[in-house]
């Protein structure tokens, strides 16, 4: 069984457990969670104040950067991570796993924009990202993702992206790909348990590589999203999901052999997963994808904690996550790069630079139609959005504020807009 | 062209003025005597119902487009295995009776078939056979048919927009006359026990997009792989031994093989880690060859696996935004010319964005083409060993002509 790899900053209670051995069917990770109930008074039972008050926070770090040339591109993050106390502690001699964000088809764009120009992370931060993991003595590096409807190789649909994966291949030693989407490399599907029980599901069945690794990063991109209101390093996970569980084709009882079509099911639960994963834990909870998405999101940034968050906004798009979401799109460039070590604090700082309040709940921009996956985060104490307990560094949030998606988003009419299109 | 029934009047030949329509098809009926009598006056060829012409090839085609579901919703298509939506495209089909039956005209014969009909299912009907060289019978639905008939002006204008796109294709008729440039090559007998499986594939491939040729077993000849960079075997039969000597030295030459158990006796040494959907790869030469360990069963799988096996890294063409496409690209010889035509058999772009093709090739200039508006010149963004292409807005149809 995998040492979950939480680090005492992200809970305070590093000393108190440090060395813990593991004992009856609880893992280390879930006795953290255990102990840091009892020591911030009845975690989840106190009221909402209170948790939020005791969840963790984190450094993060945010820098300009107004280009993917490697010029600026490397140096900027090199100095990032720095800030962040060095990659080389996090990563030496480790096994890293990189979740990237890839959603909907290759084949889609924003008219003609190359697809890392608006929704995908630009493969120059993936390669940067890796070069410096590599750098800085990673044993091997993972780049993950569950592309929609398809057992195809990463690689494979990188090319159709009309990108060249040797760049990323070749940016450091033992870098390799695998697709999540489904069994993959492994031989079965490992179980994830939720720490806090879980808000939709008690636990998740997942694709071997995010056990199989000692240090989990999300590299995401600064975008909002139409179900969830943003995506950002938590959202980006909820594609670790296999869709041959969690997917629109799943079979009922045991997980199919190649991923099809999307995750409507999560999004609206009309259906249940592939009985070998682990059900709802309330089949009659609202079905709303606004009450769901964000509830599965936080469920798997408990059950698989990510332990570097690098948000990719150099360039990016507002009024969505992809092409397929019906209201005018806008390519933006934002010109900002945002990294942290707790992802509710990192995605709160994103939040900031678009000109959100990363403190909005449901009902306030951009979280008109959902909750904040932000505050149900806070709520477990996964981290804080409460940029006033989180120690920012780099480059002033009001400086770094160069695309205001919120005014975007205030002048876009949404009145005959619906969200729509590939549900990933 | 087959003649409807309820056009009983030489007066209707009329509306056959000026267009391409050359040949007509009539049920042989006394009160079609007059009217026949008429035609050949004029120069048109005619013949019953069920004659063809010698010299002429005529496949059993499908009503092509976008496949909708039995409830004939408009709004709900029928869609594949990966959810991909499932396209009716006659041709493969046209391509493979060119090659079987070199020399002779290829006539669609396609009846039209609710609930997709529509004017843009007119234009598809020309276009999806006439983009791979072949003809479709144009075959009017009865209550088309009977609008033209009684004059309305909408079914006129279907009949008018049907009848220049026919032209337009025999004004271009040499476009798809040029040799494809194809990555893969499909060796087969396309007959016997063999015929459903090889037919299928092609029609399968064809919806990746993969740019393939048709290479006839019996057929093949040093050039039959040239430019290629793979082939695909997969014929229930293993290759004679003239056959397997020449596939295999294109093996050895750098070229790859995909193909089955079948196949027999396999040279060359195992590579490790190259493992996929069941295919075990062995290196050969410069070249590989990757071996499926099950009897290759299902043409849908190949067709995907041959994608990934080959790899996109290959694709010769490559679109954004195309939606339910179809695509044939064609080399005119010496390769400075080329054509790439496109079908865009859903009715709406998706998502509203126009298309973006990557084209390989060092080309320097693009002319659009497009049954709607007059050929105007594109701007190329050059890539390495490539040029891309915004197009414009276009309805269902569209050509590009490039040039080094």
């Amino acid at each position: 069984m995998l040492l979950w790899n939480l680090r005492s900053d992200n809970v305070g209670l590093g000393a108190l457990l440090g060395g813990l051995p593991m004992s009856g069917n609880w893992t280390r990770r879930e006795l953290l969670w255990k102990g840091a109930a009892g020591v911030s008074g009845a975690y989840f039972f106190g009221p909402s104040i209170l948790r939020a008050a005791a969840a963790p926070a984190a450094r993060v770090t945010i820098a300009r950067c107004r280009t993917y040339d490697t010029s600026e591109l490397l140096p900027t993050l090199a100095r990032m991570f720095d800030e962040l106390g060095g990659l080389q502690r996090m990563v030496k001699g480790k096994t890293v796993a990189i979740k990237i964000n890839l959603t909907g088809r290759p084949t889609l764009r924003v008219r003609y924009q190359p697809l890392e120009y608006t929704h995908y992370t630009h493969p120059a931060v993936i390669a940067a990202t890796v070069h410096l993991m590599g750098k800085a003595g990673a044993r091997r590096i993972r780049v993950l993702e569950s592309p929609i409807g398809t057992a195809d190789p990463i690689e494979e649909v990188l090319l159709q992206a009309d990108w060249d994966p040797n760049e990323i291949l070749s940016a450091a030693p033992n870098v390799e790909f695998e697709n999540t989407n489904y069994l993959g490399q492994g031989k079965k599907y490992s179980r994830f348990k939720v720490p806090y029980g879980g808000y939709l599901f008690p636990a998740y069945d997942l694709n071997h590589s995010y056990e199989d690794c000692d240090v989990f990063v999300s590299v995401a991109k600064l975008k909002e999203h139409a179900t969830a209101g943003v995506t950002l390093s938590m959202k980006n996970c909820f594609g670790i999901t296999p869709c041959t569980i969690y997917g629109d084709g799943a079979e009922a009882d045991e997980p199919s052999l190649i991923p099809r079509g999307g995750r409507g099911f999560i999004h609206f639960g009309y259906r249940q997963p592939s009985k070998s994963a682990p059900s709802e834990i309330d089949p009659k909870s609202p079905r709303d994808a606004g009450y769901r998405v964000p509830r599965v999101v936080v469920d798997l940034a408990a059950a698989r904690p990510i332990d570097l968050a690098i948000v990719d906004g150099v360039r990016s798009m507002s009024g969505g996550e992809g092409p397929w979401i019906p209201v005018q799109l806008t390519s933006v460039s934002p010109s900002v790069l945002v990294a942290g070590t707790n992802p509710v604090s990192t995605d709160a700082a994103c939040m900031a630079v678009m000109g959100f309040d990363p403190m909005a709940d449901r009902g306030r921009p951009p979280f008109e139609t959902c909750d904040s996956t932000l505050h149900l985060a806070e709520n477990v104490g996964v981290g804080t959005r409460d940029l006033t307990r989180i120690e920012l560094v780099g480059t002033p949030i009001q400086e770094a504020k160069l695309v205001d998606f919120a005014a975007i988003r205030r002048q876009r009419n949404h009145a005959s807009a619906p969200a729509g299109g590939p549900l990933g | 062209m087959r003649w409807p029934n309820v056009w009983k009047g030489p007066s209707y030949l009329d509306l056959l003025k000026g267009t391409a329509i050359n040949f007509l098809l009539i049920e042989p009926r006394p009160d079609f005597e007059t009217m026949i009598t008429r035609a050949r006056q004029e120069g048109l060829e005619v013949a019953g119902s069920q004659s063809l012409p010698s010299d002429v090839v005529a496949v059993d085609g499908k009503w092509p487009g976008v496949m909708l579901t039995r409830t004939g919703s408009p709004d709900i298509t029928s869609a594949g295995p990966t959810g991909d939506p499932w396209v009716d495209s006659n041709g493969w089909k046209v391509r493979l009776a060119a090659a079987l039956h070199p020399g002779n005209s290829i006539w669609v014969d396609a009846t039209p078939v609710e609930p997709r009909l529509s004017p843009e299912s007119y234009v598809i009907a020309v276009a999806d056979a006439a983009t791979y060289g072949g003809r479709w019978i144009i075959s009017l639905d009865d209550r088309l048919a009977e609008a033209v008939s009684a004059r309305k002006p909408e079914a006129l204008d279907t009949w008018k927009k049907l009848t220049a796109v026919s032209a337009f294709f025999v004004a271009h008729k040499i476009w798809p006359a040029f040799p494809p440039a194809a990555v893969l090559g499909i060796i087969s007998d396309y007959s016997g026990q063999n015929e459903f499986f090889s037919n299928e594939l092609l029609n399968l491939i064809a919806r990746t997009n993969q740019q393939y040729r048709i290479i006839l077993r019996s057929a093949v000849v040093p050039s039959s792989f040239t430019g290629l960079r793979a082939v695909l075997y997969a014929d229930a039969e293993p290759p004679a031994p003239d056959l397997r000597k020449q596939i295999l030295g294109f093996v050895e030459g750098g070229g790859l093989l995909i193909t089955g158990p079948k196949w027999g006796e396999l040279p060359g040494t195992l590579v490790a880690g190259e493992d996929y959907a069941g295919y075990t790869t062995r290196a050969f030469g410069t070249g590989k060859l990757t071996v499926s360990s099950d009897d290759l069963g299902d043409p849908y799988l190949v067709a995907r696996d041959s994608a990934v096996l080959l790899s996109h890294r290959y694709d010769v063409l490559r679109f954004w935004n195309g939606g339910a496409l179809g695509s044939y690209y064609t080399v005119a010889p010496g390769g400075k010319r080329a054509i790439v035509q496109m079908l865009f058999y859903a009715s709406a772009w998706p998502h509203g964005y126009p298309a973006t093709v990557r084209v390989v090739g060092k080309y320097r200039t693009a002319k659009l083409w497009t049954l709607d508006h007059p050929a105007q010149n594109l701007e190329t963004e050059p890539q390495n060993d490539a040029v891309e292409l915004h197009l414009p807005s276009v309805a269902q149809y569209a050509a590009v002509e490039l040039e080094k």
